[in-house]
């Protein structure tokens, strides 16, 4: 069987900050409308990871490659086919809630001198009105439809968090990235927001950097772990390559028939916790890793894909 | 109750109540009257050529001197302190403007480019060991004493001081709003004046507040020692012969024109940046007009019982 759609391939993409070296040359395929769970101990380069595949920062070495126009082409920069939703929310604390989210219309179909003018002739109202009628909308189906005209401090975490996964919305990307999207929120406010994650499920496709183990499983179709600890000396390095990928597979709810079962989530969390945490021993420096990093890798072989 | 309210005033990071508040606001003004009266009234050392003219004059000479500076002088007919103010002030106004334009904007990109950031920082750090008063010879023999001195001398001692403080705001600004922006599509412009400004638009008006104050002093500097006009002149000339009488409430109407620009800066904060008030809390000026409208309507509310009881 072959390889489904794929939206994002990394291609050997590894990064360093200097001598520290933070991501091993890695290679991970992403199907197109799925939810990935990405997990990983502090430190790790989930951030990282994340931030590469926005534009923010360029590999160190490799490249990554996406297919959000048809053909594939390499990531260079930013681009609107790939929206990020941060863990501080990062909403622009001087625009309301529906300003933010009618941000990105506006800085992508218009430009300044086009604004300029546009103020002159008159067609920029019109043009604005529609940008912030789009917005409310977008707002109102998230149930922020009280909050449309109040600032970023005048919301509560999970209205912001809300806010922001709108503005991101809006433009239609083509892959989302969230960084702990639910790490700010109260045990209510993380059900509505998982559920607009699961709604997004099959239009989208989800990156997603969570530290709840059981929030990865369950939400996502897929989840990949990252960790500084597996036995790179034996895989012929001489010196720390960075994290890799240690944990690639389908969960529970993608892969089973029994969907939403609450055992099988616990068991591949606990699978999880027991691959991508190091042992004390490991985190003391005492005692090497020997997990291989293929050994829980196995997300193309459950999909009965040959690599 | 005594031994409470010693309590709660000597307890550190503790508010106190609203009407203690007030009580000490008050207490330091009248402090510092009691004390001015006080050598005024026991002062008997005049300056030997000049024994009408008491260091320390007492208020009915204050008085006096208010009346012959910030309101008509007989000899002259003019209103001298508006005369002076009406000189020093467009020199001030067109320094700390032009200024603040130039400095906001390279503070601006300071914070958002890093060649930019590298090539005026140095410069920065030797600008700003440089007394601005140091410079006036350079000024003088470019401008003469033309108003560009003036307004050079200002812009040279306020601009290290502007830029620095918005380029430390613009770097605040996240790493994360800027590659937000980018990623629904925002230009290089865009982040700049959509983004970063309008969020550092606080900090700014501070900054420029903030160099208000210093650009006085090196204006007043540059007209005493090279000016023929303007407040900074007419200091030397009261100083020539110091007459306490006339230079006090010179210096008291100054005070209260600096008392009126720094709130006139809160209140364009306040109206300019909404999403900002949660930071900033009303001044004791809002509070007191809020006070007294809330007053004004409770009388009026009760005038209107008794007119609708009668």
């Amino acid at each position: 069987m072959s390889k489904r759609d794929i939206i994002l391939r990394c291609e050997a993409m590894s990064r360093h900050f200097g001598p520290t070296k933070v991501l091993a040359p890695l290679d991970i395929e992403i199907e197109h409308g799925q939810i990935v769970g990405i997990v990983g101990s502090s430190g790790c380069g989930k951030s990282t990871l994340l931030n590469i595949i926005v534009g923010s920062l360029p590999p160190s070495a490799g490249r990554v490659l996406i297919s959000t126009s048809g053909a594939e082409r390499e990531v260079d920069g930013h681009g609107r086919d790939r929206g990020m939703v941060y863990q501080k929310y990062s909403l622009f604390t001087h625009l309301t809630a529906i300003q933010n989210v009618a941000f990105g219309p506006m800085v992508n179909e218009t430009t300044i001198p086009g604004r300029a003018v546009g103020r002159v002739s008159g067609s920029w109202s019109h043009k604005r009105q529609e940008h912030l009628e789009k917005a409310e909308a977008l707002l109102v189906r998230l149930g922020l439809g009280d909050a449309l005209h109040r600032y970023p401090s005048q919301l509560s975490g999970g209205m912001q968090q809300r806010v922001a996964i709108a503005r991101a919305l809006i433009m239609e990307p083509q892959i989302l990235l969230l960084d702990e999207p639910f790490g700010a929120l109260d045990e209510e406010t993380r059900g509505d927001a998982r559920q607009i994650l699961r709604d997004l499920r099959s239009k989208v496709t989800v990156l997603m950097i969570t530290h709840s183990l059981e929030e990865a499983v369950s939400i996502g179709d897929r989840v990949i772990g990252l960790s500084k600890y597996w036995n790179w000396r034996e895989q012929g390095h001489t010196s720390f390559p960075g994290a890799t990928t240690v944990y690639d597979k389908a969960c529970p709810v993608f892969a089973h028939a029994d969907k939403d079962s609450a055992g099988s989530i616990m068991l591949q969390a606990d699978e999880l916790r027991a691959v991508v945490f190091p042992s004390k021993e490991e985190k003391e420096g005492t005692k090497d890793s020997v997990l291989d990093p293929k050994t829980y890798c196995q997300y193309w072989q459950q999909q009965g894909v040959s690599q | 109750m005594f031994q409470k309210t010693l309590k709660l005033i000597f307890t550190q990071r503790k508010p106190l109540t609203p009407k203690l508040g007030m009580f000490f606001s008050v207490l330091g003004i009248a402090l510092l009257i009691l004390a001015y009266t006080a050598l005024a009234y026991a002062e008997t050392d005049t300056i030997p050529p000049m024994p009408r003219f008491p260091l320390v004059p007492k208020f009915d000479r204050l008085y006096e001197g208010l009346k012959l500076l910030v309101f008509l002088d007989p000899q002259s007919g003019d209103y001298i302190f508006w005369k002076d103010f009406l000189v020093s002030g467009p020199r001030l106004l067109i320094a700390v403007g032009g200024t603040s334009l130039l400095c906001v904007t390279v503070g601006i990109y300071m914070g958002l480019y890093d060649f930019l950031r590298r090539m005026c920082l140095p410069i920065m750090e030797i600008v700003e060991h440089i007394p601005a008063n140091g410079m006036m010879i350079f000024f003088l023999a470019l401008f003469h004493t033309s108003n560009p001195l003036f307004w050079g001398v200002m812009a040279f001692g306020i601009c290290v001081g502007i830029t620095k403080n918005v380029y430390l705001a613009s770097k605040s600004v996240s790493d994360e709003h800027v590659f937000t922006a980018k990623t629904l599509g925002a230009s290089e412009q865009e982040v700049t004046w959509y983004v970063v400004f309008p969020q550092i638009i606080p900090q700014i008006i501070e900054a420029v507040r903030q160099s208000i104050s210093p650009a006085i002093v090196f204006l007043m500097g540059t007209e005493w020692i090279v000016g023929s006009d303007g407040i900074g002149h007419r200091f030397m000339q009261l100083n020539r012969s110091p007459r306490a009488f006339m230079t006090f409430p010179y210096v008291m109407a100054l005070g209260l024109i600096g008392l009126f620009i720094s709130y006139a800066f809160r209140k364009i904060q306040r109206v300019s940046c909404p999403w900002h008030e949660n930071e900033t809390p009303p001044d004791f000026v809002d509070r007191f007009l809020a006070r007294m409208k809330n007053n004004i309507q409770t009388l009026m509310r009760h005038e209107r019982k008794k007119e609708t009881a009668s």
